[in-house]
């Protein structure tokens, strides 16, 4: 069991996917219940809607080329809006004390269908393909850390939904053994035609918008995105931090590799973890934005294992309605929709939840909700049985 | 100080570190037994899964720890890429909805599932990747997991399989897996020590069996020499980041003398 840790100031944050190319519009469409959720402008033999970054993405500096994807370009998309934060806690720690630790769950394998298509079709590769900065799952890492200009440690978690949860952990725990001060964390994903055709295969992938909680759910739409967050050891003196990282859980299933233990088990545990660390019991908790990806078998769950520990008092939320299921950046991008929450003193609408499953026994909310949130809990669970629940609020 | 108190060690040829040591290849070893998850479980899992899975066992078992309680944390570069690769092959044949059963395993964390549900593991466990320096921040993250909890044991398993076509352009070198029990106190049998963090020194990287060089989890042959033989391997230096930290590799009489 992790011990108690100190909370860990979030000294900027950014977020961007299908509801905007900026954290301001993201926020924005949140608040109005705008879903960014459209039909792929991509081939790809299945019908489902996606949550696609609007517009299209510049190309990176020429210095970067050999970077230059779709992720990288998603990425720094968002890292552009807390680029000078990181300098500023680069300048306040040194190049050595800040760390990158992203998540993501495909990592560069957009660019890599696009290779290996071509390498089918005529036996070469694009020559501008580059397997170890664009596939690589750290060479987005490298890149943010090359643009930070910092030198600490640099690495990439890859527990598929769930990394970009877990990622606050890690930086929690690099920071209580005192090797780094600061850490960007955060996690990337973009669509690609492997992961829509994956779930389709899993007969887990809906034509239209997804329905968390709904009893007319049918499954989940997959999402791109990109989040950021800043983790300081001390908040700025200067520009006191208004939301916190309070505790972070993590559990295994161990119960299957692709569906959740049917009493939400881990899911319960990572979520009693994330309090435990942070001090606080279920009575401390204002808000749940919940995993809630739409399935049959991981919506159940989830509200039993939310049920077990709140009962129905704690306002729950799934934002997957808006984004899409952002896979390994889901954990960083939902952090960011609970700082939002703690920020706004307002619990968003869950989309399309009504009529609810009437064996969904938790408040899931179909209207926005004005009300004070003090900490809430953002859920991620993953393939492999991978849980993550990390507790946010604010200043302690 | 940590005690590496396990290994886990499998190659293609090799199916433990002794072996590997003795330089007794088995030529028609191509897969481990990976006896720990049920043939019905491996069903759909790759040769790097099992890789992961067969050393993190051998190395719980030379720690004697239970493999239904230990955190681990799985390193790889690359991953299940030979996995993502076949399916893009399905993609390419012109099927629409892929595998379930490859689809599951193509994620990065498969191995921690697979060993997780296999001992009955609820604890901490997670996956990474960092290019070459895989092993290096795969020590990092388990060595920060296990001095800053209350946890008594870790494992870390690392490995890379071979890149599949087209990629294998990329990286041409030999398969490996490696696992470390790595715990608070040393025990009974124990392989030695290890100082963390150090940060002194300037970086010694010795140089790598050719076989294994272009392969990231090929850093971990010379932390299994040092531990081997430790003397003269003082300052031994991981290169995690673009800063190194060190480590001193001290057998465990001698870390039992340290002051």
């Amino acid at each position: 069991m992790d011990p108690r840790r100190p909370p860990l100031p979030i000294t900027a944050a950014a977020a961007v996917n299908a509801l905007g190319r900026t954290t301001r519009e993201v926020l924005d469409a949140l608040d109005a219940g705008r879903s960014g959720l459209r039909p792929p402008t991509f081939d790809v033999p299945v019908t489902t809607l996606v949550g696609a970054i609007p517009g299209d993405l510049d190309a990176l500096p020429a210095e970067y080329a050999a970077y230059d994807c779709r992720l990288a370009r998603m990425a720094k998309l968002a890292y552009d809006e807390v680029h000078e934060e990181v300098v500023r806690a680069r300048e306040r720690w040194g190049r050595e004390r800040v760390a990158i630790i992203l998540g993501t769950s495909t990592g560069g394998l957009h660019a890599t269908e696009r290779a290996f298509f071509q390498w089918r079709s005529d036996g070469t590769v694009p020559a501008d393909f580059d397997f170890h900065r664009q596939h690589d799952f750290n060479g987005l890492g490298e890149l943010l850390g090359a643009m930070a200009g910092v030198d600490g440690p640099v690495y990439t978690l890859s527990t598929a939904c769930s990394s970009s949860g877990k990622v606050m952990a890690t930086a929690q725990r690099l920071i209580d053994a005192d090797v780094i001060d600061a850490a960007l964390v955060g996690g990337v994903d973009s669509l690609c035609r492997m992961t829509l055709q994956g779930f389709h295969g899993l007969g887990v992938l809906t034509d239209v918008a997804c329905r968390p909680f709904s009893s007319e759910r049918k499954g989940i739409n997959i999402g791109e995105g990109a989040a950021f967050c800043l983790l300081e050891r001390e908040e700025v003196s200067s520009a006191p931090s208004d939301v916190w990282v309070l505790g972070v859980g993590e559990s295994s299933d161990a119960h299957h590799m692709s569906s959740p233990h049917p009493e939400g088990r881990g899911a319960a545990e990572a979520m009693s973890r994330a309090m435990a660390q942070g001090g606080v019991g279920p009575d401390g908790i204002d808000h749940i934005n919940a995993h809630g990806t739409s399935t049959l078998l991981n919506d159940a769950a989830e509200s039993i294992a939310i049920h077990s520990l709140f009962g129905d008092r704690v306002p729950v939320v799934s934002t997957k309605g808006y984004t899409g299921h952002l896979l390994g950046a889901a954990g960083g991008t939902e952090a960011i929709f609970a700082m939002h929450a703690v920020r706004s003193n307002r619990v968003p609408r869950s989309l399309g939840v009504e009529p609810k499953d009437p064996s969904v026994a938790i408040d899931v909310q179909d209207v926005p909700r004005d009300q004070p949130v003090r900490r809430v809990l953002s859920n991620s669970f993953a393939f492999g049985g991978s849980n993550v629940s990390v507790l946010i609020g604010e200043r302690p | 100080m940590i005690a590496v108190n396990g290994i886990g060690f499998w190659a293609p040829g090799f199916a433990g570190l002794g072996a590997f040591r003795a330089g007794e290849a088995d030529r028609d070893l191509t897969m481990p037994k990976c006896e720990v998850v049920t043939a019905r479980a491996r069903r759909g899992t790759s040769r790097i899964g099992r890789m992961l899975a067969e050393v993190t066992t051998q190395a719980a078992a030379d720690a004697s720890v239970d493999l239904g309680a230990v955190p681990t944390v799985y390193a790889s570069a690359w991953g299940e890429i030979d996995i993502m690769i076949n399916l893009l092959g399905q993609i390419a044949d012109g099927d629409v909805g892929l595998s379930p059963l490859r689809f599951k395993h193509s994620v990065h964390n498969s191995a921690s599932g697979m060993v997780s549900i296999a001992a009955g593991n609820r604890t901490f466990s997670t996956a990474l990747a960092a290019g070459r320096k895989t092993f290096e921040q795969g020590v990092l993250e388990a060595l920060t997991y296990l001095t800053t909890t209350d946890a008594d044991h870790v494992i870390l398993a690392v490995a890379e399989d071979r890149l599949p076509a087209p990629l294998d352009r990329f990286g041409e070198y030999e398969a490996l897996a490696v696992a470390f029990c790595f715990g608070t106190d040393a025990r009974e049998g124990a392989h030695g020590t290890l100082s963390f963090p150090k940060r002194t020194g300037e970086p010694f990287r010795p140089d790598l069996p050719e076989l294994y060089a272009e392969n990231p989890t090929a850093f971990a042959l010379p932390v299994l020499d040092a531990l081997a033989n430790p003397e003269g391997a003082e300052g031994l230096a991981l290169s995690a980041a673009p800063r190194p930290f060190a480590i001193d590799v001290l057998s465990a009489e001698q870390s039992r003398t340290e002051p």
